[in-house]
């Protein structure tokens, strides 16, 4: 009478095996969704772009580990079957195969960045090799692991396989030229962030003479969210305004805004109730920036753009501007050769036509003494970090390895006078990783926000 | 012809018994005994000749006057506890001296005269080894109930609760909770709450393994055995009556401060509530904290001022706008005072009422029992209610001498309009209490629409964080529907002498539809929802047994019995929501304006089992039970999936047994050693995917998070238990004893590991928990007079789980968390607590020890991120206290509930003091504060802190949300739990009636309540994720007392 019980047994719910597309669709949605919403609230904030009135503990650096850890280990499996898939016999596909190289290195820079040490040789290997507490590889290992993929993913996309049927790919439908052309540009990123540690000028130089990375805005890595269901909609639209409201113009970013004369202020902020800009400080406690709020008013956020409306504001994880400020300061710093300037001025252009503003404008904004190419890399970044507005938080990384701009902390920062350069490990790590978390804490110096990660050491400038 | 016949009454040692009631059989009329145990009585001719005699702690007599005159009667003092018969295991009735465990009955009209809509919470205080925990969302809620401490490490809602049996029928005690999908959870109820307490004769609580091991793997946690009432016994036709009406209100209200009103800095005034702050925000009218200006009546514009356009300034929708947006009209300001009954007028007061209605017929070839009850509850909270109609039936018919077939039926509806939300969120009322503003006038928010917008646009004193609560509770509903039958068949077959074969088959099948809706403007649907969830569940279980007793010799007896038992377990649960609807105020799923999305789950399991038991009586004194079980499960692996448990109990009379002084009366000593197994949830082998919701019009699946185990192996708990029962002065005295300890090991859990490794938990069997226990009750007649009875219980419970061992190299496992983690530590206890707090000096030998550390910068405590222990939930005794008294007709009786020991956290505090609304968060606001603690020093010694800063910015530090620590009280409590008081109509005042019994009681429960915090009741379980967390108190309702009157009438 216990025959049936294993067929009585079986889920009848959900599969055991699924194909590529279905965590395709997944892995491309919740990366590039939720790398984009970081950037927003609090990329933007760390590189004092926006600064908040409300629960501004973010600006204070009252840290934790921020989530980061729990969203990228909790998507990595999904990356991880996809490449499994990819490569099985009768799954095979370069394509897929390609997309998760490259979205694995894109999770395993971000931990390491975010954090420092990370599990990496040993990660994910809970299933099949009975590894449930990996040790911790330091940032340079992980460096290699992720240029290894990204040189990889080149070669599977390469071969430019085609998908047919349903792609799952909310980026580029499974383009594998297209998606080539992302690897190729993290590659130039993550290079150019080891350039202080190494020399990455024949890499980086092979890169560019291939060309196969963005060069136009229509190349950019974007999800355009449908607006269909709440899921796939811009996250603030479906907040509570209060939520929104909580957001404002931070008085750094106010200072390049006006310097610059830049467009980009009137499309992403809105006027007080005065009709003014106004910013607010960020590292204001609760009750300074409440009190600030009352006696200033600072801008809020364009709510049009990122509170009403559902598929304005897009998501994306590289754009052409980054990557054309990622050769400026290459050539800047003569790791490529070419003109910085030139790229410089491609930057600004992909940046200020991505946000709608007319050519004719673009000109008069390029023409700008404060705006002109001096071969200053204060200038270079701080534009660089404009134009990272709501990219994660490159614009972070980026003041971490060259100090540009200048980021000082607010007057009730809660970390003395330094400026934090990395989140705490997850507390869940104390009790399920002990020994290694201990060793890596060891390895590192600690762990508290202001441990520097090996990239951002190096003396080779 | 009328004729007299007298008598005297006496006791056993002819003793005369004064105030006796004699009386006719079957009439009004009677008598009572004088102060020598006489009377005379008059019996009318066309009556029959029998009278009964009754006393209060005799056993009642009839007799048969038939052409006598005069006659003396002898009372037998009635010693029913030594006869007493239970109901035991798989409902078999044993006499409670031979039983080798604990076991404690409560009867039905226990139940039925001090009403609780959810029969669990009747067994509170009442039972050493019970506690009961009502859940928070009024009449209708969920209750917990734990027997004996908690065993298992496994999260569920369900993992701990006893098994509940209904005549013989296992019934799901599921604790249906469900959140996401935006919405925040709801409690709809425990499945037993659907047991009316009308229809039980008797709720037994058999405790522990040794008592439950015949029900194998789901009595681990102890069995709950109700015994619903049948016809039996009645003479010719029965009719009773109940009728019982109770009205709630407040026991416990937050204490808010009435000094101060929302705003930031001292100030606010109104211009739009934070809708659109660019455009016309006014000052600090989107902050939603009381740190505003003074209550002192100066003029301030505020949501209710009138305008200049004839508007309310809270008309945001309506009030002319100039071309820029900005408001065309003024407001005309009012004076900014407190309303310090704000929050109690919302409230209002809440009743109960139900009716009983019950037939009930014998004869000699059998009965029947119909009976139908509708209950009706409407809550504290404005437009929220439960409702119950149980139609049950049952009877049994003697086919021939030797075969009987009985049957039962129990149909219930339970449903609501709408239940309170649980938990932390803006769906919860509660959570906007605590967020208010104490110059909120409640009556401006009753009529919530902003005129002409109904159906669109809520009326508010807040438009970016909050919804106004009127229009929470009347448009943002929570309804369910539950039908629920519980049903069985049996047979009953004398074979052959001493051979007895029964055949059972009994179903539990229920269907719930919950429906939330959700109103434009809503701020989590700011284009509303719609939700449906359906919940199917049924279990099947047939069975059968076959019993063989013999008489041996004359000291020895023996029975045998085996039996099977099949069981189906089926459940289905399906979710189907519109997040967004196109047409205001139409709930439909046509009405969507987005794709649904969907979630939906079905599963069944089997377990075979088979069973044998047998016990020996020597001398009628000395008792031996032995029992096996063997089950299959089809959720465990094939290799592992048969398990067996033994149990053997032997009790002793040793005061049949050795002679013993005349102080004793009864003397019993008993033990048990028991073993049960425990199987696993379906589909708990292997990993599958999961569907997320489409994106762009992409499918999505997830990775499987938790790694399955095809090598499980079925969980095992050993148990022993002692015990003790004696009594003295002819049981005037008695005292209960039992201790026990069970170690459960080999735990099926989903053991959390570092997400790194691609799971974020994999299934595991381990750990080992011990919990030991203590359990005394103690009775009293410390008065019987004739007139008089005094009868006293008091019941003493301390138990505690240790975690002795987890898994190798884990010493710390989250069991479940909401704020704080309840936290299993190798060597810690279970319940134990984790959290944050703030760093404090811990150099025992500093005279600073244990004062906070405070930053210089800011003059405020650090916050140390550590997880630490913060405290446990469990209590170090429960003590339940009852007495009852009886003179002539009346009875009175009160029920104090008493747990000492034991943490919670309030979450109501920690936000009530971070937003200012609470009444501690006064002092200091016009001076600042000093925080009280010490400075670090670069050399290691401490100075006092001298830095002040401002109130908000104290309290707000002080209570925020990872500090736990702050909110931290004693769970400590003594709860007035029950009051009864009863008058027994005498039968002179219905002349023409015949009735056999009316009594009309007054109740109250829950009447008062005593404990270290002002501002919550430490009883509590909070709701999070489908589950239930005991330790923190989550926005609960304020708890309730209740009061009423309570008729039951039987002729």
């Amino acid at each position: 009478c216990t025959d049936n019980f294993e067929e009585i047994n079986t889920n009848p719910n959900a599969p055991e095996a699924v194909s590529a597309n279905l965590l395709t669709s997944t892995v491309t949605s919740e990366i590039t969704r939720k790398l984009t919403y970081e950037g927003y609230s609090d990329g933007n904030t760390i590189t004092q772009l926006m600064a908040k009135n409300n629960f501004p503990g973010f600006g204070q650096f009252d840290w934790g580990d921020q989530g980061m850890w729990n969203f990228f280990y909790g998507i990595l499996p999904e990356i991880s079957d996809i490449l499994e898939i990819s490569r099985a016999e009768e799954t095979k596909n370069s394509t897929y195969e390609g997309i998760a190289l490259t979205m694995r290195a894109l999770c395993f820079a971000n931990l390491t960045d975010l954090y420092g040490n990370v599990p990496y040789s040993e990660a994910l290997a809970g299933k099949a090799e009975g590894i449930f507490t990996p040790v911790y590889d330091d940032q340079e290992l992980i460096y290699n692991g992720v240029l290894q993929d990204l040189a990889d993913a080149d070669a599977a996309l390469a071969k430019g396989m085609n998908i047919t049927g349903v792609t799952g790919d909310v980026i580029y439908d499974g383009n594998p030229e297209q998606w080539r052309k992302l690897a190729n540009s993290l590659r130039l990123r993550y290079l150019l962030r080891i350039s202080k540690q190494r020399d990455v000028s024949a890499e980086m130089q092979a890169v560019l003479s291939a060309g196969n990375f963005i060069q136009t805005n229509a190349d950019n890595a974007v999800l355009i969210y449908s607006g269909t269901s709440n899921t796939d909609s811009w996250p603030e639209s479906t907040g509570r305004i209060g939520g929104f409201d909580e957001k404002s113009l931070c008085t750094t970013a106010l200072g390049y805004f006006s310097t610059f004369n830049d467009p980009r202020l009137d499309v992403w902020f809105d006027r007080n109730s005065d009709g003014k800009w106004e910013g607010i400080p960020i590292g204001l406690n609760q009750d300074s920036a409440r009190a600030y709020d009352d006696a200033n008013s600072p801008s809020r956020l364009d709510v049009n753009l990122f509170y009403y409306s559902a598929t304005d504001a897009q998501a994306y994880i590289i754009k052409n501007s980054e990557v054309q400020f990622i050769l400026a300061e290459a050539a800047e710093r003569g790791i490529i050769a070419g003109d910085a300037a030139t790229y410089y001025n491609a930057g600004i252009r992909a940046s200020l036509s991505y946000w709608g503003v007319a050519d004719t404008d673009i000109d008069t904004y390029l023409a700008q003494p404060e705006v002109a190419y001096d071969g200053s890399l204060e200038l270079l970044l701080t534009q660089k970090t404009i134009a990272l507005w709501n990219v994660d938080y490159q614009g972070w990384f980026n003041y971490r390895r060259t100090g540009l701009p200048a980021l000082k902390p607010g007057p009730n920062t809660l970390n003395g006078s330094l400026y934090p350069v990395r989140f705490l490990y997850p507390s869940s790590e104390q009790t399920l990783n002990t020994n290694n978390y201990k060793a890596a804490v060891d390895a590192m110096g600690g762990d508290n926000i202001n441990v520097k990660g090996w990239w951002e050491t190096g003396n080779r400038y | 012809q009328d004729r007299v016949v007298k008598g005297t009454v006496t006791d056993a040692n002819d003793v005369p018994l004064p105030g006796a009631t004699i009386r006719v059989k079957n009439t009004t009329i009677g008598t009572v005994t004088d102060i020598e145990g006489n009377f005379a009585i008059t019996i009318p001719e066309n009556e029959q000749n029998i009278i009964e005699i009754t006393f209060i702690g005799f056993k009642s007599q009839a007799i048969d006057v038939t052409g006598k005159f005069n006659v003396n009667i002898k009372l037998q003092e009635d010693t029913q506890w030594l006869d007493e018969v239970v109901v035991t295991a798989l409902g078999i009735k044993r006499e409670t001296k031979k039983l080798a465990y604990a076991v404690q009955e409560v009867s039905g009209e226990e139940l039925s005269e001090a009403k609780e809509t959810n029969v669990v919470n009747s067994l509170s205080g009442k039972m050493a080894g019970v506690q009961v925990t009502g859940g928070n969302s009024g009449v209708g809620s969920s209750s917990q109930i734990i027997i004996r401490g908690e065993n298992s490490l496994n999260p569920s809602p369900n993992a701990n609760s006893p098994l509940f049996v209904v005549d013989g029928i296992i019934i799901n005690n599921n604790i249906n909770s469900v959140g996401n999908e935006g919405n925040m959870a709801v409690d709809f109820g425990n499945g037993a709450m659907d047991i009316n307490p009308d229809d039980v004769e008797t709720m037994t609580v058999l405790k522990g393994p040794n008592a439950t091991a015949l029900y194998g793997s789901r009595g681990a946690n102890g069995v709950v055995l109700i015994t619903t009432k049948s016809g039996k016994g009645t003479k010719g036709i029965g009719v009773s009556i109940n009728h019982s009406s109770t009205f709630e209100t407040l026991l416990t209200l937050p204490k808010y401060q009435n000094e101060y009103g929302q705003g930031s800095n001292g100030q606010f005034a109104f211009n739009d509530g934070g809708q659109n702050r660019s455009v016309t925000g006014g000052i600090n009218d989107h902050v939603d904290e009381s740190w505003g200006p003074a209550l002192n009546g100066q003029l301030i514009p505020q949501h209710d001022s009138p305008t200049t356009s004839g508007f309310r300034a809270g008309d945001v929708n309506l009030r002319p706008r100039n071309a820029d947006g900005s408001f065309a009209d003024e407001i005309i300001a009012t004076p900014f005072i407190a309303h310090p009954d704000n929050i109690e007028d919302f409230f209002k007061t809440g009743y109960t009422i139900s009716n009983n209605v019950a037939l009930t017929g014998a004869n000699k070839d059998g009965n029947f029992r119909v009976s139908f009850t509708d209950l009706n509850s409407e809550s504290i909270v404005p437009n929220s209610n439960f409702k119950r109609r149980t139609y049950a039936l049952n009877g049994a018919y003697n086919l021939t001498d030797r075969l009987k077939v009985s049957a039962s039926m129990n149909y219930i509806n339970s449903n609501s309009d709408n239940r309170p939300v649980n938990s932390y969120g803006t769906e919860n009322i509660m959570y906007l209490w605590v967020w208010f503003g104490r110059h909120i006038d409640m009556n401006s928010l009753r009529n919530y629409w902003q005129p002409g917008l109904e159906n669109v646009q809520q009326f508010n004193y807040n438009y970016n964080y909050h919804d106004n609560p009127y229009f929470n509770v009347y448009e943002n509903t929570n309804a369910f529907n539950r039908d629920r039958v519980i049903t069985n068949m049996r047979l009953d077959m004398n074979l052959a002498q001493g051979l007895d074969l029964m055949i059972r088959t009994g179903l539990d099948y229920s269907n719930e539809l919950d429906k939330r809706k959700r109103a434009y403007s809503t701020q989590r649907f700011p284009n509303g929802q719609y939700r449906e969830d359906y919940t199917f569940a049924q279990e099947q279980n047939t069975d059968f047994l076959l019993a063989y007793t013999k008489n041996l010799n004359e000291d020895l007896d023996f029975g045998i019995s085996v039996g099977a038992n099949n069981r189906v377990t089926k459940n289905r649960y399906q979710r189907i929501s519109a997040n967004s609807l196109s047409i205001p105020g139409i709930y439909n799923f046509g009405n969507a304006a987005q794709p649904l999305t969907t979630s939906d789950y079905d599963s069944e399991f089997r377990v075979n089992s088979a069973y044998a038991f047998g016990n020996i009586a020597y001398k009628n004194y000395l008792f031996l039970d032995l029992t096996a079980r063997n089950d299959w499960s089809s959720t465990l692996p094939e290799n592992n999936n048969s398990y067996f448990y033994p149990s053997a109990g032997l009790s002793a009379i040793l005061s049949d047994m050795f002679e013993m002084s005349q102080v004793i009366s009864f003397a019993k000593f008993r033990a048990g050693y028991a073993v049960v197994g425990n199987d696993t949830n379906p589909y708990n082998l292997v990993a599958t995917y999961g569907f997320g919701d489409t994106f762009n019009g992409f499918s999505r699946v997830y990775s499987p998070s938790e790694l399955k185990n095809s090598n499980l192996k079925p969980e095992k708990t050993n148990s022993i238990e002692l015990g003790a029962d004696v009594r003295f002065f002819g049981n005037r005295l008695g005292i209960d004893l039992a201790v026990y300890q069970s170690v459960t090991k080999n735990q099926i859990i989903a053991l959390p590991v570092s997400n790194t490794s691609g799971y974020s938990s994999r299934v595991i069997n381990a750990g080992e928990i011990q919990n030991r226990g203590l359990e005394i009750t103690l009775n009293a007649t410390p008065i019987r007079t004739e007139n008089f009875q005094w009868n006293s219980t008091v019941n003493f419970t301390t138990s505690r789980g240790t975690v002795k061992e987890l898994t190798d190299g884990l010493d710390f496992y989250t069991i479940k968390s909401n704020y704080l983690t309840v936290g299993a530590k190798v060597g810690g206890r279970i319940g134990d607590l984790y959290g944050t707090g703030f760093q404090k000096v811990e150099d025992a030998s500093s005279p600073h020890y244990g004062e906070w550390i405070i930053d210089p910068d800011s003059g405020l405590p650090i916050v140390d991120n550590t997880l630490r222990k913060l405290g446990n939930y469990t209590p170090d005794f429960m003590v339940g206290f009852q007495n009852s008294f009886q003179y002539r007709n009346f009875n009175f009786s009160f029920l104090f509930d008493w747990r000492q020991g034991g943490e919670f956290h309030s979450r109501t505090v920690a936000i009530g003091g971070t937003t200012g609304m609470l009444d501690f968060t006064v002092p200091g606001r016009e001076t600042g504060i000093v925080a009280a603690g010490v400075i670090a020093n670069a050399d290691g010694s401490y100075k006092e802190n001298t830095k002040s800063v401002a109130a908000s910015n104290y309290y707000s530090h002080v209570y925020k949300r990872s500090n736990e620590e702050s909110s931290m009280f004693s769970a400590t409590y003594v709860k007035l739990r029950e009051l009864k008081l009863g008058y027994n109509l005498p039968p002179k005042w219905f002349k023409n009636v015949s009735f056999n019994a009316a009594t009309l009681s007054i109740v109250g429960r829950n009447l008062a309540l005593w404990t270290e915090n002002n501002h919550v009741d430490p009883e509590t379980i909070s709701f999070s994720g489908g589950t239930v967390i005991p330790g923190v108190e989550d926005m609960a309702l304020p708890s309730t007392r209740s009061f009423g009157v309570n008729l039951n009438l039987e002729f």
